[in-house]
């Protein structure tokens, strides 16, 4: 099995990196933000130029401190009368902004066209072990500094579509708040689009029942695009928690930093 | 044919007695959809027949318990063909829960976009204010001033003892479902915590409070886009049955948007007493005369009531009075029970022109 070679992004690299990621948005780059912030990219080994890109990965730290990030909580609700006979359990959805300040692995990706299943499956493997690793050198940097740090990570995977790139989670309940198209604007403003939108959501408790039963099903289900990565990450020691996105419903991995990566990183 | 004399007084509104319990059973029969304080049970008939004798004859005062059952008469048959309630304090000795209408606006500037959603909250404002309860007209006597007299004459009943009532008033309305009771609101809300159908939760509700129900439902408000585009439709709808009062209660000049039943959706429509059409218009004057025939007839209606709560009695007297005394026909004063010195408060009747005293014969 191929062994990447794997290194920050460069400016050369975007071109490329714009055919595995989703649109930035407008005034923004795909390259890095902040200090902190890492683009990891795989390279074919001893190949330095454009064109040798086989998949990336990116590291944010204490996110949501800038831009307020969101998520649905998915909770329990039980409605309960023993003289009646009614024990009613059911999910809720709260909009929060639960996971601000952990560290977040985003854009975990590989060239799909070029890359049979093993060689994905080997490449985000891979990435995923540099971006733990990434985390826990910062997190001792951090620790020599004094500063205590946040031991969850997560990652968000894109929530279930249907051909037409159309989420059912979102024909039930987001587009009732937001008129517009969701691709549109994610294409637009990036992954921003989230916190935008999230101030069009309802800010009270939902109940899911009041959801269609597709939206219901695709409730923290990842799109089968992503099913790779909703693996390896399970591999790695993620577990999805009781978040979900707020556009698509997509999964949000959750885990600890001390407690990941001991099967990902094992040959 | 009517006499003269039974037209210028067609219909005697006056407090409902044991004896009307075979006609309230006939009502409550007919009326089985939809008016949850007039369910077809004999005893608890017999037992608001009782409440509502105590209601009006007892000394002590007001506690808000009380409820006052009206019954109008059709004075030329003496026959009863209506009746009417009041309750004195809504969710007595507990909450009165309803969803109040709310509109959230939410903006994003960077998506330009913002949007206006309407809410339902459940809540517990109309608790202790004073309900309209228990209207029922029999069919043919629909468009008469039957209607009329059950409904404004209970006015002039809170406007007289207004220390036994709140300062506020309300009256639920039945919201829309169909003949086997499939309601859409319920379905849409209330179904969701329940799992059982409108016509269940209603025999709930007749033995146990309504409020222990409630209490079980989310405090979470409802947001009405997430509903079934029929349960959207549905809110604040009127059951047909349910159109007749509720226009009676419009002119008056209650609010019928603000809140909804919680169960089927229907208008709760509220007001202040003293906002109230009858209300506000209405005045104490004195009996100066009885004269033994009616006077001529005058245009337009005005509505009349004792000032005795034990044996109150209100009548629709044809003619507007002007001034603080009024001279009644020997009839009207025989209904009212009145005599020359006694007190009457009095109230325009704004009655609609197609309604008379005639009609009931078509």
């Amino acid at each position: 099995m191929t062994e990447w070679t794997i290194r920050a992004a460069a400016p050369g690299d975007l071109v490329l990196l714009a055919t595995l990621l989703p649109a930035p948005g407008q005034d923004a780059s795909l390259m890095p933000a902040g200090d902190r912030e890492r683009l990891l990219v795989a390279a074919r080994p001893g190949a330095d130029a454009a064109g040798a890109i086989a998949g990336c990965v990116r590291v944010r730290p204490a996110i949501g401190r800038d831009r307020p990030r969101y998520w649905f909580h998915v909770g329990c609700a039980v409605h309960a009368a023993p003289e009646l006979g009614l024990f009613h359990q059911q999910r809720t959805l709260v909009l929060g902004n639960d996971l601000t300040g952990a560290w977040e692995i985003a854009d975990l990706a590989c060239d799909r066209t070029g890359l049979d299943a093993a060689a994905q499956q080997a490449v985000l493997r891979q990435l995923l072990r540099a971006a733990l690793a990434e985390i826990r050198r910062q997190r001792a940097e951090q620790a020599g500094c004094g500063e205590p740090g946040t031991t969850t990570v997560f990652c968000e995977l894109p929530g279930v579509r249907d051909a037409a790139g159309q989420s059912a989670f979102w024909f039930s309940l987001g587009r009732h708040f937001y008129d517009g198209d969701p691709q549109l604007a994610a294409e637009r403003h990036g992954p921003a689009w989230k916190t935008y939108v999230a101030a069009l959501l309802p800010r009270e408790p939902l109940l899911v029942s009041f959801l269609s039963d597709a939206a219901q099903s695709a409730l923290g289900a990842p799109d089968a695009s992503v099913a790779l990565q909703a693996q390896l990450l399970h591999e790695a020691g993620f577990r999805r928690g009781r978040h979900v996105t707020i556009d698509d419903a997509g999964p949000v991995f959750e885990g600890e930093i001390d407690l990941l990566g001991a099967r990902a990183t094992a040959p | 044919m009517t006499s003269p004399e039974s037209a210028d007084v067609p219909f005697l509104l006056r407090p409902a007695q044991p004896a009307d319990l075979p006609v309230l059973e006939r009502f409550a029969a007919a009326s089985a959809y939809g008016i949850t304080t007039l369910p077809p049970d004999s005893a608890v008939l017999v037992e608001r027949l009782q409440r509502s004798a105590g209601a009006f004859t007892t000394e002590d005062a007001a506690s808000g318990e009380e409820i006052y059952l009206f019954v109008v008469e059709d004075v030329a048959s003496g026959a009863v063909v209506g009746t009417s309630g009041i309750a004195a304090s809504a969710g007595f000795a507990d909450r009165f829960y309803c969803y109040r209408n709310e509109y959230v606006v939410h903006a994003s500037p960077p998506l330009g976009a913002s949007n206006r959603t309407h809410t339902l909250h459940l809540c517990h404002d109309l608790t202790g204010v004073t309900l309209l309860t228990s209207f029922y007209v029999e069919p043919a006597y629909e468009r008469t001033l039957a209607p009329q007299l059950l409904s404004r004459g209970r006015l002039l009943f809170i406007a007289q003892f207004a220390e036994r009532f709140s300062d506020r008033i309300g009256a639920e309305s039945p919201g829309l479902a169909d003949d086997s009771g499939r309601c859409p609101f319920w379905d849409a809300v209330g179904r969701r915590y329940f799992d059982m159908d409108y016509p269940s939760v209603e025999r709930l509700a007749v033995g146990r409070s309504r409020s222990f129900i409630a209490d079980l439902m989310p405090p979470s408000p409802i947001y009405v886009p997430l509903l079934p585009e029929e349960a959207q439709w549905s809110i604040g709808q009127l059951h047909p049955v349910g159109e007749l009062p509720f226009s009676i209660l419009l002119d008056e000049g209650m609010d019928p948007d603000t809140y909804v039943d919680i169960f089927d959706g229907g208008p709760t429509a509220h007001a202040r007493v003293a906002q109230l059409k009858t209300v506000a218009a209405s005045r104490e004057i004195v009996v100066a005369g009885i004269a033994e025939s009616a006077s001529h007839r005058a245009r337009g209606w005005q509505l009349a009531a004792s000032a005795r709560r034990a044996d109150f009695r209100a009548v629709l007297l044809p003619g507007h009075a002007r001034g603080r005394s009024l001279e009644l026909g020997a009839q009207a004063a025989r209904l009212l029970g009145v005599q020359v010195g006694d007190t009457l408060r009095l109230a325009p009747a704004p009655v609609a022109t197609q309604a008379t005293a005639g009609d009931r014969h078509d």
